[in-house]
């Protein structure tokens, strides 16, 4: 079933065909939450932004794909919850400077370490650049679906993802000495 | 092309989105610059590797989000009944407070008539008074002096009747609440003298017993400025009403009515 008609379904009170756009969804929305507001509310903040969908589906009017409005939902709830966070708790930042030990690195070989390591960086961005890099890789939107739901041009989607890649690129060079790829710098 | 041509074009090569002309440009271009092209290669690398750790960033559904769902669904379902029950108790309401009911009980009056007294029968007639009457509105001025029922009867005085039907037509709320009306500071209102009343016209019943009449009346006062116009109904039903309703004098007439 498309992704239209399961849309218009739940939108006369079908709760499987909400259901099955929650399957299809899930993933992608865990994960934008996640950028935002790191693992410990991301569930909730996923949770979140489906329960508002099901309340507000009858407002959706099939003008953008279902998945760049639920993201736009995703993405103000977690920006709210972040804001939230702030005020009761200072967030726990994720360190800068922090480099792997000599003993990291020999576990870096492992296809897992690059992997964290390589998550880390990702949350190590600042919210701008991060949120789009998330909603371009993790959630295969394009740079004017992104511009959609983050209220931005697409040149500026567009900009953002490469700054932070960039950005990975760089940082990973200057902690191992090398480029991503395993080359040694020059 | 150049690096610095080539540069801004990288994560699009990587992400094998540009078009073939400029495909083969940057590729040629990194086929010569080591560089340029260990920064692609490295970008390309981040993307591959980026994709594939969203596979491990997501946990299951949750088990409750679907229960979750369902109960919103229930309350989404009620809300439609909850806003039809407080329309109804709403309309309800506003019908109730809108005050001009017509009764169905004939309410006796006494024949006398004399100076005031038709006044205070009128307000023994419930369908004649409104709830802002009854609940004596701050913003109403002062009753006018009261219309004696024993004005001269005209020559001949004409069989016109009124029909009973008229009184269910009968809302003095209006008179009182039209939109133009301009309400007086309750001051100004205090202040208020009326002048002798003008009779418009005078109708009185050409029998002795119970029959109807009706009495139109204008006045003026100009210190407010206002004009009152009053009608008395004496109803075939044995029923006394009474409407006024009260109006702003035009600028022009006001000052002819401060000269005389």
């Amino acid at each position: 079933m498309t992704e239209e008609e399961l849309v218009r379904r739940a939108q006369k009170g079908d709760q499987k065909a909400f259901d099955a756009l929650v399957g299809r969804y899930w993933d992608k929305t865990y994960r934008l939450a996640l950028s935002i507001v790191g693992p410990s509310d991301a569930e909730d903040v996923a949770s979140s932004a489906f329960l508002q969908a099901w309340k507000s589906l009858s407002r959706f009017g099939l003008r953008s794909s279902f998945a760049t409005w639920l993201y736009r939902i995703t993405f103000n709830i977690a920006v709210r919850q972040k804001r939230k966070q702030a005020r009761e708790e200072p967030m726990e930042e994720v360190e800068e400077g922090t480099e792997p030990s000599l003993w990291d690195i020999e576990e870096m070989a492992s296809d897992r370490e690059i992997k964290r390591l390589l998550h880390r960086l990702v949350q190590q961005l600042p919210e701008e650049l991060r949120v789009p890099l998330v909603l371009r890789f993790w959630n295969d939107l394009s740079y004017e679906e992104i511009g959609q739901v983050l209220g931005v041009r697409e040149s500026t989607a567009r900009m953002r993802t490469a700054e932070a890649l960039q950005r990975i690129s760089d940082r990973w060079s200057q902690v191992f000495g090398e480029t991503f790829g395993g080359r040694q710098r020059e | 092309m150049k690096c610095h041509g080539c540069h801004h074009l990288l994560v699009a090569w990587a992400e094998e989105e540009l078009d073939e002309a400029l495909w083969i440009q940057v590729t040629d271009h990194l086929r010569q610059c080591p560089s340029c092209h260990r920064e692609a290669e490295a970008l390309a690398q981040i993307i591959r590797r980026l994709r594939d750790l969203k596979a491990d960033l997501a946990p299951p559904v949750p088990a409750c989000l679907s229960d979750r769902i369902g109960q919103r669904r229930v309350k989404s379902l009620a809300r439609p009944f909850v806003f039809v029950g407080v329309v109804a108790i709403a309309f309800a309401m506003g019908w109730k407070a809108r005050g001009v009911s017509v009764t169905t009980e004939t309410v006796p009056i006494a024949r006398k008539t004399g100076e005031g007294k038709a006044v205070q029968r009128a307000q023994q007639v419930p369908y004649a008074r409104s709830r802002m009457v009854q609940k004596k509105n701050p913003y109403l001025p002062p009753r006018p002096p009261s219309v004696a029922p024993t004005l001269k009867a005209p020559a001949k005085p004409r069989a016109s009747r009124v029909a009973p039907r008229r009184a269910r037509h009968f809302f003095p709320s209006r008179l009182v609440k039209e939109p133009e009306e301009e309400v007086l500071p309750a001051a100004l209102i205090q202040i208020t003298e009326w002048e002798p009343v003008l009779v418009i016209s005078a109708e009185r019943p050409d029998t002795e017993g119970v029959a109807p009449y009706r009495i139109e009346v204008s006045t003026f006062s100009p210190v407010s400025q206002l004009s009152r116009t009053l009608v008395k109904e004496w109803r075939e039903d044995g029923t006394l009403a009474t409407e006024w309703s009260d109006r702003l004098l035009p600028a022009s007439l006001a000052e002819s009515a401060n000269q005389r």
